[in-house]
């Protein structure tokens, strides 16, 4: 099998240097993935290989290859020395921390390479990196806290289930969250849990929650599909389903939720979106033209009932 | 039991072709490695290339020092991977409240050699399964790290203490000097003094080395408080590598380290390790990454691969036991 992957490999390689030879380019293009395991990251890889496969096929590049980051800083910084080494001549990259990878960025800096950084910032982003493409987070919370605003305008009792605490898009969607919900006096919180974006860690806090507060709860507000999809399956299987769950993600589960009816909306951060922006930027940076703007913001959007259809695939 | 082999191997008879094996023959295998990853990436044997497979092996092999004397003694240390996250939060705080930077350093590892004794005493005192000990020990030491630093990641107040990470002398990083010294120190403690004789007896038999008047209990707690202060070192290389105090990193860190000594001849029965089959070991690991990155092989193939490569030691080691 290995043997047969890496004949497939070469093939590949031997095709990819014959197609190029045309083109001219010298540009190796290095993916420095976050991970290649959840279902977000998944969905951003693949549109990743289409866009930059487009890109080696119209000759703008020479090649590219996936670096897997496994979620570790660590593992991102040794990566970056491996394409480097590779020949790697750009970079795009997916932080699995803000403090942590920042000296992937740096490094990029440092040897000249240019960098364009996806989906979170590194503390570094800002002054080092050629361009950002991401989402504000604060939006989707305030997204999500309006459509709960709009289920139960009557107001009452809400939790919030967190993510890995300190990381920006745990930090921002709670912004978010408390900007539209604090002002309300009709919305009261019984408390942020740390459910570190895990669907069963979220379950047992709304466990203890509906335990505690019964019927005053009317929402639980989730940063991530994950968790949200996995609580409303939990509070619908105790007979809660007026309860109002919401997340951020928009991944194929909880959109084929939303379009059976059994999770009420979802807050689509559009991945795909993002990195094929950040890989469109390419062209323009390695011709040293002047981006309109170094921070490009692609908008979160509320699936509903309403529009599902639009983006289950 | 060698009588009946009258059969030679190599022109060895069959209990001297083992005892080559376990000594050589991962040697033999890491050699295979270079030469085809040589052949088949033009970008492998580059000197940038050759000096990042060692600075990346550095901080798990720093680990894997440690753990060897935890293994051989008959234990095990589930809590290094957590000892990294409390050394890196450490390292970040004394900065913060000190900026010196030896202090900070000296700080994580006496932390993590603390801990170590803790988990060396509870084993040791009240004859606790390592396993379950450290198991838990971890969410403990984990837990700290969140506390002292709140739950966050920060930048380090003292910049210059990345140098640790990304500094040379000459064309050699320090990280790399760090593993060497280690290295070095645990190979003249593990193979040339009263104590590691004591580890290979207590490992090999604790028995009769409790008869034969080894001092088993501080034997033991020593292992521990050892990993304990390779974990220390580790922190610092980690830390100065990301440049940020970072209390939920390390997470799994501690199979890359038990693998290392596995692969490297380490029973886990006890009794039986070295150190250079260690640092061999923890090279092949290195290489596994390193190569497969170059070749643009996914990272699910590398993952596969070490695992193969842990059980196939691990048949050589039950094998070669079974014989004896």
């Amino acid at each position: 099998m290995k043997k047969a992957l890496l004949l497939v490999l070469l093939f590949a390689l031997l095709l990819g240097s014959v197609m190029t030879v045309s083109a001219e380019s010298d540009i190796v293009v290095a993916y420095l993935a976050k991970n290649t395991v959840d279902a977000f990251h998944a969905t951003l890889n693949g549109a990743a290989k289409e866009a930059l496969d487009a890109l080696v096929d119209e000759g703008a590049i020479k090649s590219w290859q996936l670096y897997d980051g496994l979620t570790d800083p660590i593992t991102q910084v040794n990566l970056i020395e491996d394409a480097i080494n590779n020949g790697a001549n750009f970079v795009v990259f997916l932080p699995a921390e803000a403090e942590g990878s920042a000296p992937v960025v740096a490094r990029c800096a440092d040897a000249g390479i240019p960098i364009v950084v996806v989906n979170s910032k590194t503390n570094n982003t800002d002054e080092l990196a050629q361009a950002y493409v991401g989402s504000d987070d604060v939006e989707a919370g305030e997204i999500m806290a309006n459509y709960v605003k709009e289920m139960v305008p009557e107001g009452g009792k809400y939790a919030h289930m967190m993510g890995i605490v300190g990381n920006s898009a745990q930090m921002q969607r709670g912004e978010g969250i408390l900007n539209i919900l604090a002002e309300d006096p009709t919305w009261e919180s019984v408390g942020d849990f740390a459910a570190d974006w895990s669907a069963d860690k979220a379950v047992q806090f709304a466990t203890d929650v509906l335990t505690q507060y019964g019927d005053d709860i009317k929402a639980i507000i989730c940063d991530n599909d994950d968790m949200s999809s996995a609580v409303q399956a939990y509070v619908n299987s105790v007979d809660r389903s007026d309860i109002v769950c919401i997340g951020v993600d928009g991944n194929t589960g909880p959109l084929t939720m939303v379009k059976q009816g059994a999770l009420g909306a979802t807050v689509l951060q559009d991945g795909a979106a993002q990195v094929k922006t950040a890989i469109a930027l390419i062209p323009d940076i390695i011709a040293g033209k002047e981006l309109e703007e170094k921070d490009v913001m692609v908008p979160f959007t509320l699936v509903t009932i309403d529009n599902v259809d639009e983006y289950l695939k | 039991m060698s009588d009946k082999n009258g059969k030679n191997i190599l022109g060895m008879n069959q209990n001297d072709f083992n005892m080559f094996t376990r000594r050589y023959g991962i040697v033999f295998i890491m050699i295979a490695m270079f030469v085809l990853l040589s052949v088949t990436s033009p970008n492998f044997l580059k000197l940038n290339n050759i000096t990042n497979v060692f600075s990346t092996v550095a901080l798990n092999g720093v680990l894997a020092m440690g753990m060897v004397f935890v293994i051989t003694a008959g234990g095990i240390d589930l809590s290094i991977g957590s000892m990294l996250a409390l050394a890196s939060t450490t390292i970040g705080i004394t900065l913060k409240y000190n900026g010196n930077i030896l202090m900070a350093s000296l700080v994580s590892i006496i932390i993590c050699a603390i801990f170590g004794l803790l988990n060396g005493l509870l084993i040791a005192k009240f004859n606790m399964f390592p396993f379950v000990v450290t198991l838990a020990s971890q969410l403990v030491i984990r837990g700290l790290g969140y506390v002292i630093s709140g739950g966050y990641s920060f930048a380090l107040a003292n910049p210059s203490f990345s140098r640790i990470g990304l500094g040379k002398i000459g064309i050699i990083p320090y990280p790399i000097l760090i593993l060497l010294s280690v290295t070095i120190i645990a190979y003249i403690l593990l193979h040339w003094t009263k104590f590691g004789r004591y580890v290979y007896a207590v490992g090999g038999n604790i028995n009769a080395a409790t008869a034969s008047g080894v001092d088993v209990f501080w034997t033991r707690v020593g292992t521990f408080v050892i990993s304990g202060i390779c974990a220390g070192i580790a922190g610092i290389i980690m830390t100065a590598r990301i440049n940020a105090a970072q209390p939920n990193i390390g997470v799994g860190y501690e199979t890359d380290a038990i693998a290392a000594c596995v692969i490297g001849g380490t029973s886990f029965a006890g009794g039986i390790s070295t150190i250079p089959g260690t640092l061999v070991g923890i090279i092949i690991i290195g290489l596994i990454y390193n190569g497969m990155n170059l070749l643009g092989i996914s990272s699910y193939w590398q993952m596969i691969s070490k695992g193969l490569l842990i059980i196939g030691a691990v048949m050589i080691d039950t094998l070669i036991n079974k014989r004896r």
